[in-house]
């Protein structure tokens, strides 16, 4: 088979952790143009190497993480990660992606990605650079944060700041808590599905790729010119260039108004303090410095230093919008200070931000109600704001200790092991899985993706840049159950293509016309718009198909009781999705081509993305 | 301190059995659209005619601030992908906006639409 000659290093970095073996292999391109690359690359390996039936803790399980075909070219966003493996939350395929320059370092030190197997029996870091692959000696590194892990490998390997790209696991992940992820580049974060805990039960610590020499070699360079410039006026005029020059750090208050932000775990939709965590007022108050990722000029990644409040002199990121709910709305918590604190320590104890968020709040819902008591909270009054036991309930989580080991576990375990009314008042998927920072009582869309999805976060999201290519309703009522099973089942692949691109979804906007553009002009392949829409719609069909083998079942797609339970309050409080759901998932699987009572795609839909060998493997 | 500004763009004269005089509470970056800060407190008073439809009322609006009108109505993809309309604490449909009339003392709050996160 013909290597890929463009938009692509040509090859892929293994590393087997368990022999210590270090290897290449190339890529060819009949696998990019199945496959595209990113996501799409690391399900490849996945479908190919791990058995569904294989637990995600097994050495067998591979971790992928990896850039897309317009990894380290001048197009904002494209210096992205995505990582790919089976998932501690949901035990099945995962795929999560992280912003930051890695993925850009990684194409420029010759590899598209790198693919772990095996687990090693002492703590190791990977270490690339243009002159080779080394796995280096970790133990030194054991029980740092992820900050601090990043700071000492530079300081080893004699790396300034934008030198190299690290990113590694904090004692979350090396304690196996099933909701660790991966942060790196200051921050950035591939934190879904615990591809954290993956990282820890293989001993691998970080991965560390100096910013590389070599050029990734396109068809077209002129293009590639021209889209650069051309996503850049796309992020600029997208939604009127808020994300552009406020990133999301002007979206809580707009999200409590539109009644879709998580207040105290979903017992109300009304936060009277909203106003104080607006991106405009907090970075004048703050000290703040934009740090954009590779070839963005846009303000979306601030660093911020915290100037007044109890928590005046911390320095580390700006929370993303979701970050500032789960600690501020989701827990009762109002001082934006203390919240810029509590979101970066959960990023340096290395845990997945709305889970986090999810499973403090439960425990302080719990704890007022009398569910859950001070002695089985090893003594601390989860109070609604009490940031000294927030605080201390995340190391505990982080270490496992005391009730800290079941609720790393996740909230659907936690929860169901406690059961009683404690269990109702849980916000998580059938499936293992959890939202994303936001109620989604008031965006039934994206609670249809949660619960549908095959990554273990959202996988398809309703907003693409070109709604006509993909048939979305317009005007789109987000209340009517059609309308939402149609834009959710229309709008699959969108953005998976931007996950196989491994394009920030806030420079990309799921344009698929743009990305089609992009990837013909990096790799030559000429793709028709038809054949990169189906490969998107084929990536997430093969997931699903490798998640049904793994124990998928649809009646695992049903959000817990509060999570689909009726707002008491706010703009949405007449608007239960519940009544809904059976036809609204009827009507899903019938647009999808899956068949209703196993979930498997039907023969016609197989055949017509090309994955029949897939699905006899996986039959 | 969020500064507070409160506009009559059209003085309501008192109730009139031909008019009916409603608020419109103006959120988060949409204020730029009205000429604002987004720390402003934006509030908009309106007199209308019996029978107004809330579409009417954002055309109306459109008309007067570009801005909102090139970013909703000038937008390819209609007025759903920018702007959520709330009335009287209810958020209304996209296919609602032409059906609904508006009445006497209705509160209207524009926010903008998001998605993603």
């Amino acid at each position: 088979m013909a290597t890929i000659q463009y938009g692509s290093t040509g090859k892929v970095l293994r590393v087997d952790l368990t022999k210590g073996k270090i290897w290449d292999e190339a890529l060819d391109e009949a696998t990019i143009r199945r496959f595209l690359g990113g996501t799409g690359l690391g399900v490849k390996y996945l479908i190919e190497e791990v058995d569904p039936r294989t637990n995600w803790n097994d050495p067998q399980n591979i971790l992928f993480i990896g850039s897309g075909p317009l990894g380290g070219l001048r197009i904002p966003g494209c210096a992205s990660i995505s990582v790919v493996t089976k998932g501690a939350q949901t035990n099945g395929a995962t795929s999560t992606q992280a912003n930051g320059n890695m993925g850009a370092y990684l194409k420029w030190c010759g590899y598209d990605a790198i693919i772990v197997s095996g687990a090693s029996p002492t703590w190791k870091y990977i270490y690339v650079s243009d002159n080779g692959v080394e796995l280096k000696d970790a133990s030194k590194l054991v029980g740092k944060d992820t900050w601090e892990t990043e700071d000492l490998i530079k300081k080893e390997l004699g790396f300034q700041e934008r030198g190299m790209s690290v990113f590694s696991i904090g004692p979350a992940g090396e304690n196996l808590v099933k909701f660790a992820g991966i942060f790196g580049d200051r921050g950035h974060s591939a934190s879904h599905n615990g591809v954290g805990a993956v990282m820890g039960s293989k001993k691998l610590k970080a991965f560390a790729v100096a910013r590389g020499t070599k050029k990734v070699p396109v068809i077209d360079a002129e293009k590639i010119s021209e889209i650069g410039r051309q996503t850049t006026e796309l992020a600029k005029a997208f939604g009127g260039g808020n994300v552009f020059n406020w990133g999301t750090s002007r979206v809580l208050p707009t999200a409590e108004a539109a009644g879709w932000l998580h207040v105290k775990n979903y017992t109300t939709n009304i936060f009277p303090k909203k106003d104080l965590f607006m991106g405009d007022r907090v970075r004048a108050l703050f000290k703040s410095q934009n740090y954009p990722c590779y070839a963005c000029a846009s303000h979306h990644y601030e660093l911020m230093e915290v100037t007044e409040g109890p928590y005046k002199g911390f320095a580390g990121k700006e929370p993303e919008y979701e970050q500032w709910a789960s600690v501020s709305s989701q827990i009762g918590q109002e001082d934006p200070g203390t919240a810029v604190y509590l979101a970066n320590l959960i990023d340096r104890l290395g845990m997945e931000t709305n889970e986090a968020g999810w499973i403090v709040g439960w425990c302080m819902e719990c704890y007022e109600k009398g569910f859950l008591t001070k002695k089985e909270l090893d003594g601390l009054e989860m109070t609604w704001g009490n940031v000294a036991a927030v605080e201390q309930i995340l190391k505990n989580i982080a270490y496992r200790k005391g009730y800290g080991n079941t609720l790393a576990e996740g909230v659907k375990f936690a929860a169901e092991k406690k059961g009683g009314e404690a269990l109702n008042c849980a916000i998580f998927t059938g499936k293992g899985n959890s939202p994303r920072g936001h109620d989604h009582r008031g965006r039934w869309v994206e609670m249809l993706d949660t619960v549908v999805s095959d990554t273990g976060t959202l996988q398809t999201q309703m907003l693409v840049s070109n709604s006509e290519i993909w048939n979305m309703p317009k005007p789109m009522d987000p209340f009517n159950w059609e309308q939402v099973a149609q834009a959710e089942a229309n709008s699959t692949g969108s953005m998976t293509i931007s996950d196989c691109m491994v394009q920030c979804w806030f420079t990309s906007f799921n344009d698929t016309k743009l990305q089609l553009e992009a990837i013909n002009a990096a790799t030559g392949l000429n793709m028709t718009l038809d054949e990169l829409k189906k490969a998107g719609r084929r990536i997430v069909n093969v997931m699903r198909l490798y998640n049904l083998k793994a124990g998928l079942t649809p009646d695992k797609e049903k959000p817990s009781p509060r999570y689909w339970s009726k707002p008491v309050d706010g703009p949405n409080k007449d608007k239960p999705i519940q009544p809904h759901w059976e036809n609204m998932m009827n009507l899903y699987y019938k647009l999808m081509g899956w068949d209703r009572k196993t979930g498997r795609p039907l023969p016609e839909t197989i055949k017509e993305l090309g994955i029949e060998d897939i699905a006899e493997k996986f039959k | 301190m969020a500064k507070t500004k409160t506009l009559l763009t059209r003085a309501p004269s008192g109730k009139s059995p031909d008019t009916s005089n409603i608020t419109i509470e103006v959120l988060s970056w949409l204020k730029e659209d009205f000429n604002h800060k987004i720390t402003d407190t934006v509030i908009l008073k309106e007199s209308v005619s019996p029978g107004t439809s809330i579409m009417e009322l954002l055309r109306t609006l459109a008309e007067r601030y570009p801005a909102f009108a090139r970013k909703t109505f000038g937008h390819k993809d209609g007025l759903t992908e920018y702007c959520m309309v709330i009335l009287n604490g209810e958020i209304i449909s996209p296919l609602e906006l032409d059906k609904k009339t508006l009445r006497q003392g209705d509160v209207i709050k524009l926010t903008p639409a998001f998605y993603g996160g």
